[in-house]
């Protein structure tokens, strides 16, 4: 009786979790990575390429590497042998020193994977149904069915496409590449197209039309034979006929962009574009095409933007594909290394992430767009439930170990305190040589090293909303000095605090089929847009006898806000931001070679309530996040920086701004951690 | 991926549905525990316990450990309860689709897929300004939407004090307030 109780039961709760995502327990997942104590735990709960010591193996490589036709689809690998497919043993190859690089839809990076308490009960990461849904076009980002054929586009925001969309991708543009050599040519004739309001587009053609009068009244006044001549002659009308052709070229460009964000079905048939203008249906669809295409840049026409566009479809896709994978090998080889740190240093270190990327996508037979198209034709997405291939990488640098010693050091780079506006209230930016940056060092044998360095961001000024309702300015400080990452959160939940402004605390999206205004849960996540991005590590200054850490509201975190990361003036609000998929390889690694302990989920059930408007907003937030716990933990050091202009330190409180009616003079600034730092 | 979406063009018909799902799994599960169990277990009368170290004739010293009870099989739905505070009449809508009445006495119930996204919805309530929550499907929810009559709008976050409504913190009237001078 209690034996059918328990098949039945087993059956039951496989049932249940098939629904939820699967059955069995995939091998590659850190069985048991989860340690009953941190000291017990290993990176990935694997053996990592070149880490130490190194496992003896117990087969020949030709032992390990053998065909097994035989084996689940679950247990094989894909190995390429003079350039075949063979299926092998995934254990076995692993155990000769290959390794296993996971091409399955419901992949996710480490920091998503969900681990075992010490106790064995699996610990389940909330976020995790989400990112896979958002990386095979099934969810949006709240967790919701998307719409029949509406795609995600999130590399940009660290969510890179499962192997399942790619290949639909390469599938499609085969049959229907949207590339001509005439629109190929019309965008090669420019670098960029201008940007011209479609309020102002009446008022430029005016302009240039006066111009082509002028010139051609100047022409026959001076009898020459072109306008051209006239410009030769004259320098003066040089450049008002530059601007004459570059606008004639542009208006082919755009027309060109036109055609192709249509045919890629980004500028939908139904979208309110008015042909030939750069209005918002346009700016939307360049959105997207760079979130598809990963190009960091303003939702204009530059020119990362206008070269994909002049590319053929599947070479894009070849790209996206190469960019997908150098992720999944990154995170199987657990590296770090990107070349960001100069070869110049006085340690110079590899470049494992191309390195290893490259021979992986080399020993996969992946090499080129062909090659891709004729892999994704062999596999049907199906196939991509169970693939994984196998692949020898060179050996990891002597400084690898299971457990490394890591320290991180952020750089303010040049910091102005001073006033964003003058006296008369016009505003004024600071100008920074240095900007920010955020170091990850190793130790080895008493050499300390650069590993990778990145752009990142330090607070600034940034509109608070005060007790009084109204929107003042005020400074919001990152911390100097050392600290320690104890704590790291993936899928983090950030507590806005009551001084966010709430205009951006409400969003609008169509509900059940009617557009509402609802909490801006894109903000406070967890989610790829959230204000701690995708995985977060908090920064805090360790409790001396036996006091608890204090935390002054400061993370190194992912974001999506890259423009706030690479632009001269972006600012946070005191955290130091990172692209997502950057913070995720970065944390990826720092857990894969540090000890950690795994807490899991973190209860938070946290209401408040907002007004805006005539209506009351309910936030309510469930978890804090899936926390992982380093000890000991990763030292920190934030440099002061350079700090320049007549105001050597923070201003403290609220700030008016400029031309704004207030009710009385500013209320006193909170002074809690969240509420100075922001925590964003 | 299933569209569930689809079951809340009838709301009866979806809740009803996963209901009759989640009865039937409890029912499988109840099966299922009543099953494990020892066959034919009498109800006993318990007697008064033995004295300390001396155990009364007859029985085993060393006793059986206490049958640990079959886990539960995993819930498929989530049951979303909304109440209001203070206690009052109130619709609560979902998108175009009313989900239902809260009333002083009874709470109104929602039966949704385990883990299947969250439930954006708005409650309403004659007297009271609208509010928006969310309700979310990880596991069984107690909801309790605070409500806010119109008139008291200055307890919450985001209330903006009226420029004409008075006098500053420092007895000035409201007029525009200049930069302070540069430092």
């Amino acid at each position: 009786m209690t034996s059918s109780y328990t098949s039945a039961a087993r059956a039951l709760c496989c049932l249940a979790l098939a629904v939820a995502g699967g059955c069995h327990r995939s091998e590659s997942l850190p069985t048991g990575a989860t340690p009953t104590h941190p000291e017990a735990v290993t990176p990935g709960g694997k053996s990592t390429p070149g880490a130490h010591p190194k496992p003896v193996p117990a087969m020949s490589e030709a032992e390990a590497t053998r065909a097994r036709n035989d084996l689940a689809p679950e247990s094989r690998a894909l190995l390429m042998v003079n350039g075949a497919e063979r299926w092998v043993d995934a254990k076995a190859v692993e155990s000769v020193g290959y390794t296993i690089v996971d091409l399955r839809d419901d992949w996710t990076p480490t920091i998503f994977k969900e681990e075992h308490g010490p106790d064995g009960v699996l610990l389940p990461n909330r976020y995790r149904r989400v990112f896979v849904g958002l990386a095979n076009d099934q969810l949006d980002n709240d967790g919701e069915p998307l719409e029949p054929h509406e795609k995600n586009y999130l590399e940009l925001y660290g969510v890179f496409p499962s192997l399942s969309v790619l290949r639909e991708r390469f599938v499609q543009d085969e049959s229907q590449p949207c590339h001509d050599q005439d629109s190929v040519e019309q965008l090669e004739s420019v670098e960029t197209v201008s940007y011209v309001a479609p309020q102002d587009m009446k008022r430029d053609e005016l302009k240039l039309s006066r111009f082509a009068k002028e010139l051609e009244t100047e022409r026959k006044k001076r009898k020459l034979a072109t306008i051209q001549d006239l410009a030769t002659v004259d320098s003066q009308y040089a450049a008002k006929l530059g601007l004459i052709d570059k606008r004639a070229k542009e208006k082919l460009a755009i027309s060109a962009v036109e055609k192709r964000l249509a045919c890629e079905g980004l500028l939908k048939p139904t979208s309110k574009h008015a042909k030939g203008v750069y209005d918002d249906p346009m700016r939307l669809a360049v959105r997207s095409f760079q979130q598809k295409h990963m190009i960091y840049e303003a939702n204009y026409l530059r020119r990362k933007t206008v070269d994909a566009l002049a590319r053929p479809l599947l070479d894009n896709d070849y790209d996206g594909l190469v960019r997908a994978l150098r992720e999944r090998i990154v995170s199987a080889a657990g590296v770090i290394e990107d070349g960001t740190v100069s070869a110049q240093s006085k340690f110079p270190v590899r470049n494992l992430v191309d390195e290893y990327g490259q021979e992986a996508i080399k020993q996969l037979g992946l090499t080129d767009t062909a090659a891709a198209v004729a892999f994704f034709k062999k596999h049907p997405a199906e196939d991509f439930k169970t693939l994984r291939a196998a692949v020898k990488l060179p050996a990891l640098p002597e400084y690898y170990a299971d457990m490394m010693d890591l320290s991180i050091v952020v750089d303010r780079g040049d910091v102005w305190y001073d006033l964003p506006f003058d006296s008369n209230g016009n505003f004024e930016q600071h100008g920074r040589k240095r900007y920010p940056s955020l170091t990850l060092f190793a130790n080895y044998n008493g050499q300390r090293f650069a590993l990778a360095r990145w752009r990142t961001t330090i607070g600034g000024w940034r509109a608070e909303q005060a007790s009084d309702g109204y929107e003042y300015y005020r400074y919001k400080m990152s911390d100097v000095g050392p600290r320690v990452i104890r704590q790291i959160v993936s899928g983090p939940v950030w507590i806005a605090p009551t001084s966010t402004p709430v205009r951006s605390l409400v969003k609008g999206k169509t509900v059940n089929g009617s557009f509402m205004k609802l909490v801006n849960y894109d903000e406070l996540g967890p989610g790829y847009l959230s204000a701690y991005g995708l995985v977060a590590g908090y920064f805090v200054t360790p409790g001396q006898n036996g006091r608890p850490d204090w935390d002054n509201g400061v993370r190194a975190h992912g974001s999506s806000d890259y423009l706030s990361i690479y632009s001269a003036n972006g600012f946070s609000h005191g955290c130091h931001r990172l692209p997502n998929h950057i913070a995720i390889r970065l944390y990826s690694f720092i857990l894969a070679h540090r000890t950690k302990s795994v807490a899991g989920d973190q209860p938070l059930n946290f209401t408040r309530q907002f007004l805006q408007k005539d209506k009351v907003y309910d936030i309510r937030l469930p978890s804090r996040g899936y926390a992982y716990y380093l000890d000991p933990p990763l030292p920190v050091n934030v440099l002061e920086g350079d700090i320049k202009g007549p105001q050597k330190k923070p201003i403290i409180g609220y700030i008016p701004k400029p031309n704004e009616l207030y009710p009385g003079p500013p209320p006193p600034a909170p002074n809690s951690p969240e509420a100075k730092a922001g925590g964003m | 991926m299933p569209d569930w979406r689809s079951l809340i063009a009838n709301p009866r018909v979806q809740v009803g549905g996963v209901v009759g799902v989640g009865v039937l799994l409890a029912l499988l599960g109840w099966f299922l525990h009543a099953s494990a169990l020892p066959p034919a277990t009498p109800p006993t009368t318990q007697a008064p316990p033995a004295a300390a170290g001396t155990p009364p004739e007859g029985t085993a010293t060393a006793a059986a450990p206490p049958a640990t009870p079959p886990p539960e099989p995993p819930k498929t739905t989530a049951q979303i309860t909304f109440t209001t505070n203070p206690s009052t009449n109130a619709t609560v809508s979902w998108g175009k689709t009313r989900l239902g009445v809260i009333t002083p006495k009874a709470p109104l119930v929602i039966v949704r897929p385990r883990d299947s996204g969250p439930l954006d919805v708005v409650v309403k309530a004659m007297g009271y300004l609208p509010v928006q929550t969310r309700a979310h499907t990880f596991a069984d929810t107690r909801i309790v939407v605070r409500l806010t009559k119109p008139d008291a709008t200055q307890t919450l976050v985001g209330y903006k004090a009226p420029i004409d409504g008075g006098i500053g913190l420092d007895g000035s009237t409201p007029e525009a307030i200049a930069p302070p001078p540069f430092p």
